[in-house]
């Protein structure tokens, strides 16, 4: 794990890169997935986009 | 109690930034994810509604960073191709006034800066040169930090501004006269000021005059344009026709003598084209019907049906935020750059593999932005379709009452302080700055209005930009002496911001 935070760390602009893919990807499938009741779905993606946002809370 | 939960993350946010000195990105992903947590937990939020409004936040997102990337890249064309550095290396040239020196380049360069720029480019370029004019490095650092505060809501090619349109969705012909005006009378005191700090009193008594012209000018050009559609270039032609004013009072501010002027007029004309392009492109849009129609063509708009939490907050049913995609201000910048890269490569202004370095420059610049964007436009949407907005409008409207229109600059300032950004402020901050208009019965475009004027005016404080402002100037390790100077000007100046709304809301009521 704490190799992984190094990595994350040591790789600051692909760490943002992929966390920011993290945020903006999901939402759309998100939209459609509401749409037609997949709840399930919506938690997946949802599961991305706060990946994305503790990969950014990781990389000081 | 759920005021206080309601506030967390926004509180959340303030505390790590300014406490613990967290980045935006860091502190904006922990907003989003204790906003998301709360909302689950504590008013209701079910899987459809969160789904919803990622959605709506995913418009949003698009819409403010489509303009912020295309605005860097248009500033990475120039820099690259050096013309930011000629126009600034021009203008020393024009008068040996110190005075004059400081309110050209520390306030109308600094807005042609912001303009086209932002980002804390402005303090960045500017203070180098007034360092080699033999300015001290503290008055390098705080004459165009107060310079460029009055241009940042509408710099940047209308980020911010475009930002709290998002967040709030109230349209720019509302947003944009009140706006104008605010950031228009606080842009006229601000070139006295920046005199007070490049000379004291004496300098203010001599350059009132001059000062109050080119601030006259400013104010009304950045109002004109604004006001009539053209909110994304309002602090770039304001600058523009700022520098052009200049010319003729520098001249005059040496006695009409020009042997010693040695200025390079075609690298000048050169360095100036790319962005004289971004207006030739705009108007063409803008006032052929024809060239507008065909770029309309393809919209992307999805409609969100209603929403409701658990507890019963209801969010109506609404289509989201229409993007326009050959028409969308981030376009225009991204036909600009295109056609002003051609422009520069042709006049051999490139290096081998300057396609290159723009690009990856752009990119490694605006990604850090991008992530607190995201996370902080999902918070505040969370935020809003929960309840927890309403929850907090409601607080402020209880605590403050008749006194809010004197807070609301306050708490765009504070945004502004804590997240280093005018646009994260309003993104924050917007839409509650709204609700609570709302709720005491005050007009949301004038609250709206002062919200992003004092988090314009304020954004030159956050220690983020007086960190760069203070290295570029070779105050490294001495922020506090900046910041204590800084501190004064922008009080002041956000004070005028309360005095305004107070007046704004007192006529409109």
């Amino acid at each position: 794990m704490t190799r992984l935070y190094e990595t994350l760390r040591s790789h600051k602009f692909e760490s943002y890169t992929i966390a920011f893919l993290l945020m903006v990807v999901p939402p759309l499938p998100m939209f459609y997935a509401a749409q037609h009741g997949s709840g399930s779905l919506v938690f997946v993606m949802l599961g991305f986009v706060i990946l994305g946002n503790l990969i950014v809370l990781v990389v000081k | 109690m759920t005021f206080v939960l309601a506030i967390t993350p926004i509180l959340l946010i303030l505390v790590l930034m300014v406490g613990f000195r967290w980045g935006a990105a860091r502190a904006g992903a922990t907003g989003y994810l204790s906003a998301l947590i709360i909302s689950l937990l504590f008013f209701g939020a079910g899987p459809v509604l969160l789904a919803f409004a990622h959605a709506k936040a995913w418009f949003l997102t698009v819409d403010v960073l489509f303009i912020i990337w295309a605005a860097f890249l248009l500033y990475r064309v120039a820099d690259e191709a050096g013309a930011i550095r000629t126009i600034g290396q021009s203008l020393p040239h024009l008068t040996p006034d110190k005075g004059m020196q400081a309110l050209i380049i520390g306030w109308v360069f600094a807005t042609f800066l912001q303009g086209v720029g932002g980002f804390g480019v402005p303090v960045a370029v500017i203070s180098p040169i007034l360092v080699g004019l033999g300015f001290s490095p503290l008055a390098a650092v705080v004459i165009p930090s107060v310079g460029h505060g009055w241009a940042v809501t509408f710099g940047s090619l209308g980020s911010s501004f475009a930002a709290l349109m998002a967040s709030t969705g109230v349209p720019a012909e509302v947003l944009a006269p009140p706006s104008a005006l605010f950031l228009g009378v606080a842009g006229i005191v601000t070139g006295p000021l920046v005199a007070h700090a490049a000379g004291g009193w004496t300098t203010v008594r001599r350059l009132l005059l001059p000062a109050l012209l080119l601030g006259l000018l400013m104010a009304s050009v950045q109002f004109l344009v604004v006001t009539n559609g053209f909110w994304y270039i309002g602090a770039f032609v304001a600058g523009i026709a700022g520098l052009a004013l200049s010319i003729p009072l520098a001249l005059r501010s040496r006695g009409g003598n020009q042997n010693n002027v040695s200025l390079d007029r075609r690298a000048l004309l050169i360095a100036l084209s790319g962005y004289a392009l971004l207006i030739v492109i705009t108007l063409t849009i803008q006032l052929i019907p024809a060239v507008k129609s065909l770029l309309s063509e393809v919209s992307i708009q999805f409609h969100f049906p209603e929403t409701s939490t658990s507890l019963g907050y209801i969010t109506p049913a609404g289509p989201g935020r229409n993007l326009v995609l050959f028409r969308h201000t981030g376009m225009i910048l991204i036909y600009t750059s295109i056609l002003a890269f051609i422009v520069y490569k042709s006049a051999g202004l490139y290096k081998k593999g300057s396609v290159r370095s723009i690009l990856e420059g752009t990119v490694r610049r605006v990604m850090s932005s991008s992530v607190s964007i995201a996370s902080m436009v999902a918070m505040a949407v969370i935020m809003q379709h929960s309840g927890m907005t309403d929850t907090i409008a409601r607080g402020l409207a209880e605590g403050f009452g008749a006194l809010y229109p004197i807070v609301a600059p306050w708490i765009g300032a504070l945004g502004a302080f804590m997240t280093g950004s005018n646009t994260n402020s309003n993104v924050v901050f917007g839409e509650l700055q709204k609700r609570t208009a709302e709720l005491l019965g005050y007009s949301v475009p004038i609250i709206l209005a002062a919200q992003t004027a004092g988090a314009a005016l304020a954004s030159v404080i956050a220690p983020t930009k007086v960190v760069v402002g203070a290295s570029t100037a070779g105050m490294g390790g001495r922020e506090g002496f900046v910041m204590r100077k800084l501190v004064v000007y922008v009080g002041l100046l956000v004070t005028l911001i309360s005095i305004l709304a107070v007046i704004g809301v007192l006529l409109t009521e």
